[in-house]
């Protein structure tokens, strides 16, 4: 996601020569082929986030686009006044790119995970949170953004995330895109998890359960207007995310259910990470799996929770 | 005196008596760092600046940001007296349902025409403004950024993450005043947090510092002329040394004064003092 995110800022720094790339010190080995060629449209700001924000809104303030990229956590909770003061309540068109989404850097501990993120950002008004799920939507939310004249917050996984969708894909800021059909359910998933409910999808299928799958890339803002159809087309709808469920794309999909004031007949289960620090040393895939956000986990609950019904 | 000096002189007395009687309205306070102020953005709004309406969308403007965003009402005078916005606008401030807020808030977001970035919270037009002076090197574009802070706003660490930046990108067209009155909002700098030497500071930091009189209209001027789009080189601070409250006796060094709005017998006081 990473080596996706350079090469298309490349592409899209050759032909506007506004388009720049701040860092916060991070990214070796990432940025020095962009720094040889763009010259002075690559900033290394050092380790000093609320000035990197500052700075990042001052730039788009006199007219550059910048990309602002950092870890996700340092960037949104030490640069959180910035974000909200410098660049949503003056609408500076700064993107700021985070890396290292929910548990990407597991063994580096609660400093370096991201959990709070994605419901911190979508509280702030004239955000727009996207958390892309692979490469190629990595690539047509990046090619969406030279365009998009308002903050945008994209929030990626890890230096290397796997591929997800097979081919083109119609990618438009706030519409989710179907990646399966189903009868029984459907399943939201954002970002780095949508591989994981692909996997789900497939086990639950083993078992005769047909759930639809929609990449929620965008969770600011939300496709209300998909969840409203989906709400009236299946039984259950699930809700996947590298981060707390409180806050995140499950609390979002549920302000809709709430909204429609007809929550009677629908099954509503948001997977996420539960309200704490992660309690132990481990991997991505081990601390997800310790909160139940395994494939195989999430399927298991998905199929108690039809059972039930 | 020399004639410019006379019409700074005129121009900062106008505003303030405005700010006086605005405030002696509103009751929103923070006059004694707003008169402190006062002599420093009147030689940048008459002197150095060189706006008016129409330049306020060239890219190559001189862009001033008020970092200490308190001082909302002296900034809105000292903008209606430079011309960039009416002086019946002046009624609107912190007035129901219109854009003069306690604290600026930039024009092209429901604010106030001719406030270049929304302020509030300290510690946050160092940084934009160093943005800006990179966005405008980058660009080729002419024209300063002048960023205005107080001395309490140095207690911020920002603006110290920011003096690192604008230093190590040699920005030379931005210039950081402080405003160093020595008295924040709970107490003197010494007692509240002993900054010491901030010139020093701000040069271990990579700064070319200026110390003058914040009130010498011919040192405010010589100063604010040393930044430069032209060739890349050091940031500029100006540690203006300047009195709380400056221009009304009863309020010069006095802390109250950071909270307190004069009422209508202090008003008179101010009108007398400021010979009108």
């Amino acid at each position: 996601m990473r080596s996706t995110f350079v090469n298309t800022l490349a592409e899209l720094a050759r032909k506007n020569d506004r388009v720049m790339c701040v860092i916060g010190d991070t990214g070796f080995s990432v940025f020095e082929e962009f720094e040889r060629e763009f010259k002075e449209r690559f900033i290394n700001v050092g380790i000093a986030e609320q000035n990197f924000v500052s700075v990042g809104a001052g730039l788009a303030a006199m007219g550059m686009k910048p990309y602002i990229y950092n870890v996700v956590s340092f960037m949104t909770l030490r640069g959180l006044e910035e974000i909200v003061l410098d660049v949503c309540y003056q609408e500076n068109p700064v993107v700021l790119v985070g890396v290292g989404g929910g548990h990407a850097y597991g063994p580096a501990g609660p400093t370096h995970h991201a959990y709070f993120d994605i419901a911190m950002m979508r509280m702030l008004p004239n955000m727009t949170v996207v958390c892309p799920a692979d490469p190629v939507e990595m690539r047509a939310i990046m090619m969406a953004s030279e365009t998009f004249d308002k903050p945008l917050y994209i929030r990626i996984g890890r230096s290397v995330d796997p591929v997800v969708h097979d081919g083109e894909i119609s990618f438009e800021i706030g519409k989710g895109i179907c990646m399966r059909e189903g009868s029984d359910g459907v399943l939201f998933a954002t970002g780095t998890m949508v591989k994981d409910a692909v996997q789900v999808c497939e086990l639950l299928a083993r078992h005769g359960i047909r759930l639809a799958l929609y990449s929620m890339h965008t969770i600011k803002p939300i496709d209300d207007m998909l969840i409203q159809a989906c709400m009236q087309k299946y039984p259950a709808i699930f809700t996947l995310e590298e981060h707390s469920a409180n806050g995140g794309l499950g609390s979002a999909v549920g302000d809709v259910l709430l909204a429609s004031g007809n929550t009677q007949n629908v099954i509503f289960h948001k997977f996420g990470f539960p309200d704490t620090f992660a309690p132990v040393t481990g991997s991505r895939e081990y601390l997800n799996a310790s909160y139940g956000l395994d494939a195989d986990s999430v399927a298991r609950q998905i199929r108690e929770t039809l059972k039930k019904a | 005196m020399e004639k410019w000096n006379e019409e700074v002189a005129e121009f900062a007395r106008n505003v303030r008596v405005d700010v006086a009687k605005v405030l002696n309205r509103t009751n929103d306070s923070h006059i004694g760092g707003g008169y402190s102020s006062i002599d420093i953005l009147s030689v940048l709004y008459k002197k150095v600046l060189n706006l008016d309406k129409d330049k306020l969308k060239d890219p190559n403007r001189n862009v001033f940001i008020l970092s200490k965003g308190h001082i909302a009402a002296s900034f809105y005078v000292t903008l209606a007296h430079a011309g960039l916005i009416s002086m019946e606008d002046l009624e609107k401030h912190t007035v129901n349902g219109e854009f003069y807020a306690g604290h600026t808030r930039k024009f092209q977001t429901n604010g106030v025409q001719g406030v270049e970035m929304s302020a509030g919270s300290l510690g946050h037009g160092s940084g934009v403004g160093a943005g800006m002076a990179y966005a405008k090197r980058c660009q080729g574009l002419d024209g300063n950024v002048y960023v205005l802070m107080g001395d309490g706003e140095c207690n911020e660490g920002s603006v110290w993450e920011s003096a690192m930046f604008a230093s190590k990108f040699q920005l030379s067209n931005l210039v950081l005043i402080v405003d160093r009155n020595r008295l924040q909002s709970y107490g003197s700098d010494k007692e509240v947090m002993d900054m010491g030497d901030l010139g020093a500071k701000f040069a271990s930091f990579g700064c070319q510092v200026m110390e003058i009189d914040g009130h010498d209209y011919n040192q405010i001027y010589r100063a604010l002329m040393t930044g430069t789009s032209r060739n890349p080189a050091k940031p500029t601070v100006i540690i203006a040394n300047t009195v709380k409250g400056k221009g009304a006796s009863f309020m010069e060094n006095r802390l109250e004064w950071h909270f307190k709005s004069p009422n209508e017998e202090q008003l008179q006081i101010i009108l007398k003092e400021q010979g009108i």
